[in-house]
């Protein structure tokens, strides 16, 4: 596990990169192989904080903790330069806003830039809702995008078995009433469960290379359930990770993220 | 304004004239001052010289024993214009010395809309009413019109640059485009002073409202406790007759308990008692009460209790009003189930979901004409009202969306994903 606390993506609520050090304290303390947070180092720029996050990244599978969703960006460069890759993105918002410029890296385009990079074939993103200035759902030929009133995703049909995926979660795809403390709240979200049964089947029969749960802000937060909830989250994905890595697909795995780094 | 002033007693040599209560000095310096009305939010600048003379006038003294000779007839001038806009005023007019202003600025505009200016309207209009004061807990629905418009903010409105036309919002889960080229504007707050008499904030209510539907728009009402909903309905049924849909976990018929004043324990039972209001349906009644309401209640009311709204799949009682019913929808927030609006007073558990409570409204919209609506009962105290500012957010753009015909349109089908 590695946690990146990093904020600067949200230029409109800060407190995500609080977020590590909450959700630790609640994980079983033998649960994870932790390398601790990347350092921040006072005015540092955005382009010198994710060389340094890249850097930190383990060859072995990495769950990481943001941070804001911007953070997803380094993880899914890495886990893509060396073979295809789908990323599975469980957000309220699509996060393909048309920044561009100098100060481009930004929670809310994200997912635009991961579109652009040449090994991601493919993006399913689960749990979009809400009023939004337009439709989204056709924004990018990569980008499927399935909404959380919707049915539930068959990854097992969308996704072939044995492929490598990437899997970010912005804990704004849970409902606020039980994951009150992100900056973006959006009401009528997934539950955690439900969450956790459409992603088995993704994290049993494909090779996942990384995941990420980013956007809890301890700031937000409401008498700590949220934090709670994502160390939940955490807990019960990585028990499904492991088994499968266990099983068949860790060497796979270390292999193909040794062979990008 | 104006005509009220110069159609009373014209200022001579004789007047008696002193400076109103609410006048204070907003800057000075060695030349002008600006003063303040600070009940009426009128400035204005003079001359020190012109100063001096204003603070001379006592309420003791006739203009000419203060001058001390003639009167020039550009200082009459001069007061009156600071008479018109109540800077200045005769000794015995006292009773004229009272705030006259219906609504007051507010830090955020709901959705960032343009002001509603008479005359420039908007097809819906917002409209805070920050009244609290029939709540016999500390309450803080006053606080909600700026709570919800601040959160609001999330949702912005936005004017296409070539075609000059709102764009709308897109609903993800209706899967449609809601509110395009529809036009919003914010009243701001009706004013509500201190120790004033219920009846004094209702009348500004009555008056905003016909201004808004004067202006062929339709009042998007942030309350407030739910008596706030009385004078708006009755300043709408005035003219037309009209059909009310209260969404709320409580009935609302309770008896009067102090003479003349509109209680929000009362409110659906003044609604009702409104000569030109046909009927009513009550939706979303729940939990345990102290009596059998529901079997006591007027034969035109209709009580749709969330169980039966849950057993029917829909409300039936809708099937009486058609396309030719004038509807007034009054949204009291804790028609919601807590979980959903954790910042509603008086929450009672096993309320409506979100989608349940957009899908009434959808339907409403669907089958009939609806001339206003509100948000009443938003505890603006809650603890933690992120979460109920965003539902209320949601809330208001459904049923603004349904007011405006919408939902009268077949769903468009979806593009493939």
């Amino acid at each position: 596990m590695l946690g990146v606390p990093w904020d600067l993506g949200n230029v409109v609520a800060r407190g995500s990169c609080e977020g590590p050090p909450h959700i630790r304290v609640h994980l079983p303390p033998t649960m994870f192989a932790d390398i601790g947070d990347v350092d921040r180092i006072d005015g540092e720029n955005a382009q010198s904080f994710f060389a340094r996050v890249s850097a930190a990244l383990p060859d072995g599978p990495t769950f990481v903790i943001g941070g804001d969703h911007s953070i997803s960006f380094t993880a899914v460069e890495r886990a893509q330069r060396s073979a295809p890759l789908s990323v599975i993105w469980i957000d309220a918002h699509t996060d393909f806003s048309n920044f561009d410029g100098h100060y481009w890296h930004d929670h809310k385009q994200v997912l635009r830039r991961i579109a652009g990079l040449p090994n991601v074939d493919r993006i399913i993103l689960y749990g979009h809702r809400g009023m939004t200035p337009g439709d989204e759902r056709q924004t990018d030929p990569k980008l499927t995008v399935m909404s959380a009133a919707g049915p539930v995703p068959d990854f097992e049909r969308l996704l072939d078995p044995g492929s490598r995926c990437y899997l970010s979660i912005d804990i704004d795809a849970i409902d606020p009433r039980y994951a009150p403390g992100t900056a973006t709240p959006v009401p009528g979200g997934l539950s955690v469960d439900g969450l956790v049964d459409a992603l088995r089947p993704m994290l049993q029969h494909c090779i996942t290379v990384g995941i990420d749960l980013v956007e809890f802000s301890p700031s937000h937060d409401f008498k700590g359930v949220t934090a709670k909830l994502a160390a939940a989250l955490v807990e019960r994905l990585a028990v499904i990770w492991q088994a499968s890595l266990s099983a068949h697909d860790f060497e796979r795995c270390q292999l193909a993220l040794a062979s990008s780094s | 304004m104006d005509s009220e002033a110069t159609s009373r007693e014209p200022i001579t040599a004789q007047s008696i004239l002193k400076v109103s209560r609410y006048v204070s000095l907003e800057s000075i310096d060695k030349d002008h001052v600006v003063l303040v009305h600070t009940a009426e939010q009128h400035r204005v600048k003079l001359k020190q010289a012109f100063y001096r003379f204003l603070k001379r006038l006592s309420g003791e003294q006739t203009l000419s024993e203060i001058i001390g000779g003639e009167l020039p007839s550009n200082l009459v001038t001069q007061l009156d214009r600071l008479r018109a806009k109540r800077f200045v005023i005769l000794g015995n007019e006292d009773v004229w010395d009272r705030p006259r202003r219906l609504t007051a600025a507010v830090p955020y505009k709901m959705f960032g809309t343009p002001e509603f200016l008479s005359g420039a309207a908007g097809d819906v209009v917002v409209l805070g009413v920050p009244y609290d004061l029939t709540d016999p807990a500390p309450s803080g629905c006053r606080l909600s019109p700026d709570k919800i418009r601040q959160r609001s903010l999330d949702f912005r409105y936005e004017i296409d640059f070539k075609s000059g036309n709102p764009r709308g919002w897109f609903d993800v889960d209706a899967e449609r485009r809601i509110l395009e080229n529809v036009r919003i504007a914010d009243a701001g707050n009706i004013v509500v002073n201190y120790g004033e008499p219920q009846s004094e904030t209702f009348a500004r209510v009555s008056e905003m409202i016909r201004a808004i539907a004067a202006a062929g728009a339709i009042p998007l009402v942030l309350g407030g406790d739910h008596s706030i909903s009385v004078p708006v309905i009755a300043c709408l049924s005035a003219t037309k007759p009209l059909s009310v849909i209260a969404l709320s976990a409580h009935t609302q018929f309770d008896p009067d308990v102090a003479e003349g004043i509109i209680n929000a324990a009362s409110a659906n039972c003044k609604i009702w008692e409104l000569p030109r209001v046909l009927e009513m349906i009550l939706i979303g009644h729940r939990g345990y009460t102290r009596n059998p309401k529901a079997t006591t209640l007027p034969p035109n009311v209709d009580v749709v209790t969330t169980r039966k709204f849950r057993n029917d799949h829909r409300v039936v009682a809708l099937d009486k009003l058609d396309s030719a019913s004038d509807v007034y929808l009054t949204i009291d927030a804790n028609v919601l189930d807590p979980s959903v609006m954790p910042a509603a007073r008086l929450l009672t558990p096993g309320g409506l979901t979100l989608d349940e409570l957009k899908g009434v409204i959808t339907e409403i919209g669907a089958r009939c004409r609806i001339v206003g609506f509100d948000l009443v009962g938003f505890d603006g105290l809650c603890e933690h009202t992120i979460l109920g500012e965003l539902v209320a957010c949601h809330v208001l753009l459904v049923a603004a969306a349904a007011a405006t015909g919408t939902y009268r349109n077949p769903l468009p089908s979806a593009p493939s994903t």
